[in-house]
Order: structure tokens, then sequence, then C-alpha cells
């Protein structure tokens, strides 16, 4: 409230209370003077006045109450007034409105994340009705992308949606752009004409695909997005119809879309699906298209799903080598786009309203303690004449202010934090780049969580002043030990809740510490350190996979980077380590059966140069690496890891034995296996080593590895040089360390077990907050009880026993109540747990005990000041 | 059915006090009902004033302060045409009342 605001409040208040003051006194004169007049003693004439006018106080009080134009000015004077008395007892509000601001500040924060990611629509026409139509294989998991020909079957045969459409975003991931004298890698799709009618986007500039951008030899059109636009073209609106070159092919940029509409939202430039290679586009053997289907009116998922099935099941019969053991999975588009996250941000959200939860008995308590504090107070202004109306929205507006500031100071928390939470799931596998983008601040939410406690405020704060006796006499006869038996078990009960529910979410926490800690512990195979990773594609058909050309280009580049100092070795592979790869392949061992006619098993397999091993750190177990000759002569060789020698080759020596590979192909190539090495979990830490087969060459992407003895991050630029002295229009793209791969890759159970860590540590303290409270207030209302029992010989020592007793039933049935709520709510979580038993008794008696001495500690204070209370002193104070 | 209570018996009395005299202060306002009523009815003077305020948030009278005939300020009241209307009003159910509390106590 401004200052002058302030003082012209006053001024007007001060000025009607004036007027009304006035007002009786000059009745009060007129009726002295009449009453002088006809005859009595001036004294006895005033006092005779004032008995038939009655109580000129209680009056002035009623007659402000019925000027309206006063009620406001009364509720700002409540408001100063509440001010002035939170400002009294600062402990009481600074700890109610801290409590308050982090319980709806937390509750917002991951309610907002929750919103955005889980609840609120995407941004395409009736998203609900988009369905992802996911390939399964037993033997693979993950991926989910089918063949060419069989999306076309699946989109000539379905009969469930109004549309299918498919996109690629695989081989290449990248493509170069080359404009106005810079190169860019950009990511780029392939894509259906269907897509973005399908997703109901209309470009904001230009037009997207036509039927016929899906004929072969469609015209090489592109369609960008809004970002790309901005990026790479400074928002140009004469951009429709200009043309660049991507992969040294030029193409017309056609449309560009709205803001946020990017599906996949990674995607920069979309060109026709039917550009995509013709090998791909023929065989059955590549599975490189993802599929989205939007649903007809009427059709729910299962159907659909039974539907797409039977079209599978009748692939795999026509064409069993390839489509044996296929079958279709559909999923929700939201549920594909954050699926993964969804228990993490379940649990969340389940945390963050036991954390609010107990805030609110936290204030409930705080509120319930100064609400018997008060009823003395109360019953005497009663008696002075306060109306109960008046006295209740005095209490009213102290609540409300207590909330209002709990809840600015929330929203300031919440807002502080939303930043960080974007952050973290930015870097979140898992979290589609788009909805985290949307993270914000959510107005809605908030006024819930504040409403959620308004209402406990209002509940505790002001039900008691309600229950005041209405004879002032008993109100203070009851007086110091106000506190009936059954409010001090309603406080007690409160904090046992407070505890039961912090026993929860401690040992919600504990579990998912534990489980990131084993997570974090687990050996990958290979260093992580000092490792830097790029990726390269080089444009074709200049450079083709295994040609001379590009192996001519990879052996210069590693040349020239082993020689550039702080560089220890320098390899290459088509896989970024600690990224889940699809890159797999059916085999064969030779002399072996298939595992039923036309069944193969698979494996991961890898594109290698002689020097990946050492730069990742494999060991060589048996056998021998590969050397250069043998890509330089095309030899094909296998490695393979001691994950597939086990599975595999356990039958007999590794090194003699022999591979089938393609198989599919009428004549399978029959390649020998040179040699073992160890087991890496380049897959991602979670999960176990695969069997993997390492063959030697250079493909037009590669992934470089560098091994440095000095910071990683230093050596990107001098890469980037190496690369431009070979080619100045080659870039370079996704430069990072491994480590920083590691620690993304780790980053949703990293959050995860962070944010509970803090939810419990919250819980925690409020929790202490509230044994606090209650102890304390336990002791004053106990002094004279305490008192006796000293003047009758109990020793020092009784007394602390006696208010730690107290302390330790309150935490024992706490305790007890929240061990039988944390195994069931753990039962839920273990999705989120690694290695980790939902029972883990390490995180039980963490639990248990952080309470067990967080209570105790909070009980010690009150207990050690009732220890030392004076007995005479607290017997002649009553 | 006529409506009325106490407050209303007290709206009424100050309304007709001023329909009455044209305008008057607190004080004038309750010797006026005693003289008026015979020194048979007698308003309680603290209970006035709540009223008069009421009553003029309601619209139905307004104030100013002036002198008395001697010499001092008070607040004096008038009615407003929405008054006069509460008045006549406040006359009708106040007549029906004592017919039917008459009635009531006639009956045999």
């Amino acid at each position: 409230m401004s200052l002058f605001h302030r003082i012209s409040n006053l001024f007007r208040r001060s000025r009607m209370e004036r007027e009304i003051d006035a007002e009786i006194k000059s009745h009060l004169q007129m009726r002295t003077e009449d009453n002088i007049a006809s005859g009595m003693p001036p004294d006895q004439a005033r006092r005779d006045a004032l008995l038939r006018f009655g109580n000129p106080t209680v009056t002035k009080e009623r007659v402000t109450a019925s000027d309206a134009a006063l009620t406001l000015e009364s509720i700002g004077m409540d408001v100063r007034h509440a001010f002035r008395r939170l400002a009294k007892s600062p402990g009481f509000s600074i700890t109610a409105i801290l409590t308050l601001a982090l319980g709806i500040g937390a509750t917002t924060a991951i309610f907002s994340c929750a919103y955005a990611l889980l609840f609120r629509s995407l941004p395409f026409q009736q998203a609900d009705r988009i369905v992802t139509i996911n390939e399964t294989h037993p033997q693979v998991a993950g991926g989910g992308e089918v063949t060419f020909p069989d999306y076309l079957d699946w989109r000539s045969q379905q009969s469930s949606f109004e549309q299918l459409a498919g996109y690629s975003i695989v081989s290449p991931e990248t493509v170069s752009l080359v404009w106005d004298g810079h190169a860019e890698q950009v990511h780029r799709v392939l894509a259906s004409s269907s897509l973005f009618s399908l997703l109901g986007v209309t470009p904001s500039l230009g037009r997207t695909f036509v039927e016929q951008d899906d004929n072969p030899n469609a015209s090489h059109v592109v369609v960008i997005s809004a970002e790309a636009w901005q990026r790479y073209f400074g928002a140009d609106r004469t951009i429709i119809g200009r043309n660049v070159d991507l992969n040294s092919v030029s193409y017309t940029i056609i449309g560009v879309l709205p803001f946020g509409s990017a599906y996949p939202a990674t995607g920069e430039f979309w060109m026709p699906l039917s550009l995509m290679d013709t090998e791909s586009q023929a065989s059955r053997v590549w599975h490189t298209v993802n599929v989205l289907g939007r649903l007809k009116p009427g059709i729910e998922l299962v159907q659909a799903q039974a539907d797409m099935q039977t079209i599978a099941t009748r692939l795999a019969e026509v064409y069993p080598a390839t489509n044996r053991n296929i079958g279709v999975l559909l999923t929700p588009l939201r549920e594909q786009l954050v699926g993964s996250l969804r228990p993490a941000i379940l649990s969340l959200m389940g945390c963050v309203v036991l954390v609010l939860l107990i805030a609110c008995a936290n204030v409930a308590n705080l509120l319930l303690v100064r609400a018997s504090a008060h009823l003395r107070e109360v019953a005497v202004r009663q008696a002075l004449g306060a109306s109960r109306l008046r006295l209740f929205t005095q209490y009213l507006s102290e609540t409300l202010l207590l909330c209002l500031l709990g809840g600015v100071l929330g929203t300031v928390l919440a807002a502080l934090t939303l930043p960080l939470l974007r952050v973290a799931f930015a870097h979140t596998a898992g979290a589609d780049p788009s909805l985290v983008q949307s993270i914000q601040l959510n107005i809605p939410v908030l006024l819930v969580t504040l409403g959620v406690c308004l209402f406990t405020a209002i509940l505790f704060g002001l039900l008691p002043m309600l229950k005041t006796p209405r004879k002032l006499a008993e109100a203070l006869r009851s007086g110091d030990r106000g506190s009936s038996g059954k409010q001090s078990r309603r406080r007690s009960a409160l904090v046992s809740a407070e505890i039961a529910i912090a026993v929860v979410v401690l040992f919600l926490g504990s579990l998912l510490i534990r489980s990131f800690q084993k997570l974090i512990q687990i050996d990958p195979g290979f260093r992580t350190d000092h490792l830097l990773s790029l990726e390269i594609t080089l444009p074709q058909p200049r450079y083709e996979d295994q040609a001379a050309a590009t192996n001519h280009f990879y052996e210069a580049l590693i040349d020239k980077l082993r020689r550039s100092p702080g560089m220890a070795s320098v390899g290459t592979t088509n896989a970024v380590p600690l990224n889940a790869s699809h890159s797999m392949t059916r085999f064969l061992i030779a002399g072996a059966a298939p595992l039923a006619p036309g069944a193969f098993p698979f494996a991961q397999i890898r594109y290698v140069s002689p020097h990946f091993f050492r730069t990742m750190g494999l060991g060589l177990v048996q056998g021998r690496i590969f050397e250069l000759k043998d890509i330089e002569n095309n030899s094909n060789l296998f490695v393979v890891n001691q994950a597939f020698a086990q599975r595999y080759l356990s039958g007999g020596d590794p090194l003699t034995s022999s591979i089938l590979l393609g198989v599919l192909s009428p004549h399978p190539d029959k390649i020998p296996v040179i040699g073992v090495v160890s087991n890496a979990r380049d897959l991602g830490v979670e999960t176990d080593a695969e069997p993997e087969l390492y063959l030697p060459g250079f493909g037009t992407h590669a992934v470089v590895l560098l091994r440095t003895d000095i910071d990683p991050a230093s050596v990107a630029a001098e890469v980037r040089n190496a690369v431009r002295e070979l080619d100045p229009n080659q870039p370079i793209y996704h430069v990072q360390t491994i480590d920083a791969v590691l620690s993304d890759s780790l980053a949703r159970q990293r959050m995860t077990a962070v944010l509970l860590g803090i939810f419990a540590l919250l819980a925690l303290t409020l929790a202490s907050i509230g044994i606090y409270g209650v102890i304390a207030y336990s002791v004053t209302q106990r002094t004279r009880e305490i008192g006796v029992r000293m003047a009758v010989g109990a020793s020092r020592i009784n007394i602390l026993l006696l208010i730690l007793r107290e302390a330790a039933t309150l935490t024992g049935i706490g305790i007890l109540a929240g061990l039988v709520g944390a195994f069931v709510c753990a039962h839920f979580a273990s999705a989120l747990l690694f290695h980790t038993s939902s029972a883990d008794p390490v995180s039980i008696c963490a639990s248990v005990f952080a309470l067990l001495i967080v209570a105790m500690l909070a009980a010690v204070l009150p207990a050690g000041r009732a220890a030392t209370i004076n007995p005479i002193e607290a017997l002649r104070a009553e | 059915m006529a409506k009325t209570d106490l407050q209303g018996t007290l709206d009424l009395l100050v309304l007709k006090t001023l329909s009455q005299t044209g305008e008057l202060h607190g004080y004038g306002i309750v010797l006026h009902i005693q003289t008026a009523s015979a020194e048979l009815l007698r308003v309680e003077e603290g209970s006035l004033y709540p009223a008069l305020h009421r009553m003029e948030q309601n619209g139905w009278i307004n104030s100013q302060w002036a002198l008395t005939e001697t010499n001092r300020k008070a607040k004096y009241y008038k009615l407003t045409a929405v008054g006069r209307k509460q008045l006549q009003e406040a006359e009708k159910s106040f007549e029906q009342l004592v017919k039917g509390v008459r009635a009531m106590l006639r009956y045999a």
C-alpha cells in the first residue's frame, strides 16, 4: 500500500469517527442542558444524560458498523491490524509463511511441469485421436520403425484410420545445408504428404506437400519449421520458392510451418518420403519409417490395434523371411512423446502433494495453538462490546494475510524453480522438446494450491474461534488451560499424521537416491572421461559407404587429429556410446540351424576403425583387432564382444567360428571371427551389454571418438579446423563429451532422485517443526503440572523423560502408520527403481532413523525447558 | 401478512417524526417521539444513532450540520423522496400489524 493511500485512509477514517463523536457529544450536551434547565445540579444532569444514552463507545461501534462506507475502511484497518499482530509474533508468522510458501511453491512448480508434459493438449488438431503405430519384435527392444513396403501395405489394407502418415528421421538423420556461403548440419525428416494434414498443421507461409509428392521421382521440394526459418534464413518472408542445397542437391522451399508445430519436434527440414533411397524403399529389411495414424470417429484404440495386428499377421504369412514375429503396437501420441517420463512425473506429483499435506498440517497446528492462545482475548473483547462478526472478520483477515504472503512467496519460489526444472527436463531423454518448451507457471494450479492452504487455514484458524464461550466468566475460568483435551488431541493427531506422511516421502526419496547411487556405480565397461564424440555425415553420392573416397577422407582426418597436441587416440564408429542405437542385424552362426525356419537371432552391429577399441578403452580378450589394411582391402572380418561370444559361441573356440551375415539374401556372406573384446554398456548404463558385432569400415555417417589427455571439450575447435582443411563445406555436429552424454542419459533418474531428496528434506523439516510446536505448546500448558510433579519429588531427568516420552509416542505412532503407507507407495514406484528392492532395508532404516533423530532433537529443546522449570515460580504463576 | 419488528417500528417512528417536523437532529427526534406519543414511547437514545446512519445509507434520509436555537452545532436529518415512500409502506404494514394484534386479542 502506498504511503499516500495509508495517510488518506487514516484521515478519512478519523474524519468519520470525529463526526460520529461530535454528533453523540452534541446529543449528550443538549440533554444535559435541558436537565439543568429543568433544575438538576450540573453533575447529576450529566450523569442522567449518559444513563439515558447508554454506552457511547458501543453506540459508536454500532454506528460505524452500520455505515456501509466504512466497511471497506474497517477491512483496511483489519489488514493493518493483522500486519501488526503477525509482526508481533515473528516466530509464528515466519514459520507459517515459509511453510505455506514451500508447500505452494513446490506443488505449483511440479504440477505446472506435469500439466505441460502430461495434460496440456498437444499443438495438433484433436491430438487425442492421433496414435503412433509401432512395430514390435520379441528380439528387438525399442525402435518401432517399419520398412517402407510394410508401411505401404499397412496404409492400403487398414480400415481403422482416416489417414496414415509415414516419416523417417534416419539414414541420414542430418544433412548439410549450404546456404549463402555457410554450411550447417540440419535435421531433416522424410515425410509422406499426409503427415501435415493428419496433424492438422497448416503452414504459416506457402504450402505443405501434395499427393504428387508421394510419387516416385517427386520434385525436390522442402518444408521448413518456423524455428529453422528464423535460425537459418532470418525469418525472410520471401523465402518461398527459393532454392537451397541439402547434401549437394538443390531443393525448393515450398512452405514454412507455424512456431511450435514441428513434428517430430527435432525436425527442421521436411522432404517427401518418396525421396528416400531406393534400396530402403524396395526392401523389407531396412526399418526406417515411423507411422502415425488418425483414428476414424467411433473407432477405439483396441479395435484399431486388432485391425493392424491382423494385417501384420497376414504380412508375416506372405513374407515369413522378413516379417516373421513382427507385431504392431498402437500408442497414443502423447504417450509416445512423454510416456517414459510418466512414472517419474507421477511419483513427483504424489510426493509433492504429500509435502503440501504436511505443510497444511503444520500450518493447521500453528493456527490451532494460536487460536487457543487467543480464546481469552476474544472473550474479553466480546465482553467489551465487540461483535462476533467483527472479531471473525478480524481473524479472517489475519489468516488471509498469512495465506496471501505464503502464496506470493510460493509463487516467487515456483517461478524461480521452473526454469531449473525446464533445463532438467530438456536434458532428459524421453521428454519431447516442444512439450518441455511449453512448461510455464500454471495459474489454475497455483490457485487450487492456494485454495487448499486457505481452506486448511480457515478450518483450523477460525473454527475454534466460533466455539468461543459466550460468557466472559466461563472463558476466563478456563483461562490458561483454555485448550481442552479435545484440542490437544487434535493437534497430536495432526502431528502423527505429519510424521506418517513424512515417512512415506522420506522412504520414497531414499529409495530413489539408493537406486540412483547404484546406477552411477555401474561400470559402463569403458572410460567415459576425457572422451569427446562428434558426428560427420559426408554427402552422397560424392561419398558412399565403404568406398575409397570415404575411407580416404576419414583416414586423412584421423591422421591429422592424432598428431594434434593432447590427443591420445582417435577412432570412429556408427553409434554414439550410451545412446540406445537401433543399428541391428540378423545373423547366423555358420553351421548352426536357424531358431526356427526363417527366424534368425539379432545383434547390434557397428562399423568401426582400428583405433576404436583403444579409444573406447575396450580390452582385447582373445585374438586380434582390426588393422588399417583390413579396411583398405575391404576385408570382411568380425570382432565380437564377450556377451556375443558367451551367448552364441560358447560351444567352441570363437576364433575358429564364422558368422553368416545377410541371411535373408540367397548368398549370405560368411565372415570369420578374428577377435573378442570386453563388454561395454554402450546402449546406456541401465542396459546390460548386448551381443555386439564389429566390422571394419567407414560409413558416410560416422561418429568420431577422441580420447584426449587434456579437457576433451577444448579440442573441438581443432577438429573443426581439421575437417575444414579437408573439405571447407563439411560441417561437424553433435559435438559432446561422453561424460555429458552419460550425465544426460541419467538425467531423468538424477532429477527424480534430487527432487524426491529435496521433498524428503522438506518433509523432514516440516515434520520437525510440527513436533517442536506441539511439544513446546504442551510444555507451556503443563507448566503447573510440572511444577506440582517437581514439588512432590520428580527429578529433572523424570521431567525430561516425561516430555520426551510424549514426543516419542507421537513419533512412534506416526512412523508405524507411515511405514504401511510407504510400502504401498513404494510398490507403485518400483518401476522407477534400478537394482533396488521396493522394500530396501537400508532405505527403511534411513528414513525411520532420520525421523526419530529429528523428532527427538525437536523435542529436546522444549523438554529441556520443562526440566529447568522452577517449581516455586510455576506454582506461584497461577 | 404484515412484516414488522422492533427495528422497523423505530424506523417508522423516526420517519414519521421527520415527515411531521421537516428537519430535526437526533436529540430533537427523541424529544418529539416522547411528546407526540404523550410520554408513552421512550426511545433508547443510544440506539437511535445506528438506525439514523443505516437509514441514511439506505437513502431514506439525508443529513447536514446546522446550528440549533441555542446556537449549538447539531446534525439535522431530513426525509428524502425514497424515505417518504418508505414511510407510507411502513405505516401501512404497521396498521396491519396493529389490526392483526387487535383481532388476536379480541378473539374469544
